[in-house]
């Protein structure tokens, strides 16, 4: 909290129209939640962003100048058409200047940036507007939150969406709000559920067609997740998809979609159910990251987390609709379509969080259809059709030790464990090459089993517990997998398990970076790496780029990752060629 | 023009409302220092006792400290060793709890001499909260966050009796906290305890 304290002090506050009303004025508006510091030295040269049309957002994959959406596009395929960049000139490739926070925790967001602004954020939700040729601080948000906010695995924030003249960003007290994509002021903010409860909100908000986009999280406590869409202009909720279903029982599914063996005990489960009622209020099902649209059909493609608790599922008989599933909801009334559940009534925390992914596919037969591409913590990219959801085929990325085990009271090692095989990383594709680029983190983890307790209201639950395998090889790779067949392509092996994300762009490039602090580019159609770039922290985040000014910029946080302890950061690195 | 006058009349409201705030603010900061005074007592101010059961409050995460005072009234906290506290907040209003964890949060975190220099120990614990992944939930620096108790620079005693509280589930607040400790042996938790006393 000393950090909202810091971010508060000095600095100037200026206005578009050039205004400065001293060098010590800062609006601390503290008792309405927020704080907003305007830095501007020379508001003349500024950067200052125009009115971020539909129609813009619409030509985000066609568009080879700015970075509109955080994943690259609303299909979230990652792929930028910029390709000054390539696989030529990336040698050339130089660090152009560097974004310093007061602040040294996980980052995992990428930066949107359209008309020469970018909007990145940090940890505890810091969001910044910058000057995407200079660097220079525009204005500076700081979320102040409610008293007792309840979060796992990192303070994290995964960045912004922006739409007209707003920018807006979820928050860890589970709130969205929107700013003023100027000056930074709070145009409204919205209480999505009770943080005292468990909830919270990490994954950026997907603007589109008037509305924000934003999924819930906190499923490592008893919440019932869902994914709303509100007003843009106002914030008032349009609709609302849980992602527990009333009826979460299913079909008392045996296998897994990949067709593993789940150990379940159905006549227990069955005789819980009787006993207990349907668990849905209390299970779980966290939102970690943006949904993909499909324009064209108005639908939304989103993936669910684990059920709650992770890892105990005696509490919880059934299958846990819509727990570790694929979803698609109707954009405009957020009815359900479908739905494909990778592991039903999981017990391993073995959940679906990297963002689904829209592109043309080959079905069964060869034939190519509109496709959904997720990878999993399961360690398998799963390849859909967007139909009707159903699985097409699956490809293993990782080695799997013990998979679908059942934890013990004594610990059974299980590889990967819950931190990978693919964990809230996105994927990146090279549609023209049919790849689909993956980070996986190869390493087990312990887990053990005990009874666990009811829901004890805003508490963290988890029925078990996990704990790290020394005597298991632990590294990463970066995987390239033909979407189209199944087939792995290539692999990159690295020394530390891979968490961050991938940008692949025209220039024949994807770029990526390690807990080491390494940011690298890479050929993408053989992974031989091109360049690299050592920067002083884990670079645990997805990269962005824009054109500007007749260059090619790539930017990428370096602010490590807390779960995983990579070395934490402060830094954002922009590079230019 | 008009926007320029605007501006002027929105700054110069902005500022008196922070004379307002500053008004109001010296009487309450009076009246929390004479509620504190009780608290301090037992949790001494600007010293942390390594030896102590006694934990520093002073500088504690906010959501935390309000959550065990709520635990506390509640009988959700209900051990043995909690019955001074419960008494302390026996007549605390729901709004006094939040005021006090406010207050508490805003203190610095005193200084500490760590008391093991065992290096063994010190490098034991280290990788019992590696594998424990207790990073995830208490963060960088092990500060906390909110709900998240700030564990770095903690007694050792206090750190070491609640880790083996939660793990016997006399300590019955946080199930999921019970559930990551039955996971270490007793040497463990020595080790733990001692290396975050040590770790900020």
């Amino acid at each position: 909290m000393g950090l909202v304290r810091d971010s508060c002090r000095g600095g100037n506050l200026a206005f578009a129209n050039g205004i400065q009303l001293g060098r010590s004025i800062v609006v601390c508006l503290i008792a309405l939640g927020y704080c907003v510091t305007s830095l501007a030295a020379d508001t003349a040269a500024m950067a200052r962003p125009g009115s971020l049309s539909q129609e813009r957002l619409n030509s985000a994959a066609q568009n080879s100048s700015d970075f509109f959406i955080t994943h690259g596009n609303y299909a979230q395929t990652r792929y930028h058409p910029a390709d000054r960049i390539n696989t030529q000139t990336v040698k050339d490739l130089k660090l152009a200047w560097t974004f310093q926070v007061d602040l040294t925790e996980s980052i995992q967001g990428a930066p949107i940036v359209y008309d020469g602004v970018m909007y990145l954020t940090t940890s505890y939700n810091h969001l910044f507007a910058v000057d995407a040729k200079t660097g220079k601080e525009l204005w500076h948000y700081t979320q102040v939150f409610d008293p007792a906010v309840s979060i796992c695995c990192g303070p994290n924030n995964r960045g912004v969406a922006a739409l007209g003249d707003l920018v807006y960003m979820a928050t860890l007290d589970a709130k969205l709000v929107a700013l003023n994509a100027k000056t930074g002021a709070v145009v409204w903010s919205k209480q999505l559920a009770d943080p005292l409860k468990g909830y919270s909100a990490t994954a950026a908000p997907t603007a589109v067609d008037g509305k924000i986009l934003i999924g819930l999280a906190g499923a490592e406590y008893g919440i019932r997740g869902a994914l709303k869409a509100l007003d843009a202009k106002t914030g008032a909720e349009v609709w609302t998809f849980y992602t527990t279903a009333e009826n979460s029982v299913g079909v008392w599914a045996t296998h897994d979609a990949t067709g593993l063996d789940l150990h379940r005990d159905i006549a227990a489960e069955k005789a819980a159910l009787a006993k207990r009622g349907d668990p849905y209020k209390t299970l779980g099902g966290s939102i970690w990251q943006n949904p993909a649209i499909d324009l064209a059909n108005k639908r939304v493609y989103f993936v669910v987390g684990n059920p709650a608790p992770d890892i105990d599922g005696s509490v919880r008989p059934g299958d846990n609709l819509y727990t570790d599933s694929l979803v698609s909801v109707d954009l405009e009334t957020g009815k359900y379509i479908c739905h494909l559940q990778y592991i039903p009534h999981d017990i391993w925390d073995m959940d679906a969080v990297s963002p689904a992914v829209l592109a043309p596919v080959a079905d069964k037969a060869g034939k190519k259809i509109p496709g959904v591409l997720h990878a999993g913590k399961s360690g398998y990219l799963y390849v859909h059709d967007a139909k009707d959801c159903s699985l097409i085929r699956s490809t293993g990325l990782v080695e799997a030790k013990n998979e679908r085990a059942l934890p013990t009271k004594e610990g059974v090692i299980i590889r990967p464990g819950l931190n990978g095989g693919v964990s809230v990383t996105p994927l990146a594709i090279d549609p023209k090459l049919g790849l689909a680029y993956a980070l996986t983190n190869e390493s087990a983890l312990k887990y053990y089993f005990f009874t666990s307790t009811e829901y004890p209201n805003g508490k963290l639950w988890l029925g078990g517990a996990f704990k790290g395998a020394p005597e298991e090889p632990a590294w990463g790779d970066i995987v390239a997998t033909d979407y189209n067949t199944g087939k792995i392509r290539w692999k990159v092996k690295k020394p530390l398990p891979m968490f961050g994300g991938i940008l692949a762009t025209a220039g024949g490039l994807i770029f990526t970076g390690e807990g080491s602090g390494e940011f690298g580019a890479y050929d993408s159609a053989t992974g031989k790496e091109l360049w690299s770039y050592k920067t002083d922290a884990g670079v645990n985040a997805p990269a962005s780029t824009y054109m500007l000014d007749g260059k090619q910029y790539v930017v990428v946080g370096a602010g490590g990752n807390t779960q995983l302890d990579f070395k934490r950061g402060n830094k954002y690195y922009v590079f230019a060629y | 023009m008009l926007q320029r006058s605007m501006l002027k009349i929105v700054a110069c409201s902005a500022l008196l409302v922070l004379v307002g705030f500053a008004s109001v603010s010296a009487a309450q900061a009076q009246a929390i220092e004479q509620k504190a005074a009780v608290c301090k007592a037992c949790h001494l101010a600007g010293t942390l006792q390594s030896t102590s059961v006694i934990p520093n409050i002073w500088g504690q995460s906010e959501g935390y400290t309000y959550i065990q005072l709520r635990d506390f009234k509640s009988g959700a906290r209900n051990a043995q060793e909690d019955a001074a506290m419960r008494g302390f907040v026996a007549t605390m209003s729901d709004a006094d709890m939040l005021e006090m964890a406010k207050y508490a949060s805003t203190q610095p975190w005193p200084k500490v001499e760590p008391i093991s220099t065992d290096a063994a120990l010190l490098k034991k614990g280290a990788y019992a909260t590696a594998l424990g992944g207790c990073v995830g939930c208490h963060f960088n620096d092990w500060k906390g966050f909110s709900a998240n108790p700030r564990i770095g620079y903690q007694s050792t005693a206090y750190l070491a009796a609640t880790m083996r509280q939660f793990r016997s589930g006399s300590r019955a607040n946080s199930p999921g906290m019970s559930d990551l400790v039955r996971t270490l042996d007793e040497g463990d938790i020595d080790a733990v305890a001692a290396y975050l006393n040590a770790a900020q």
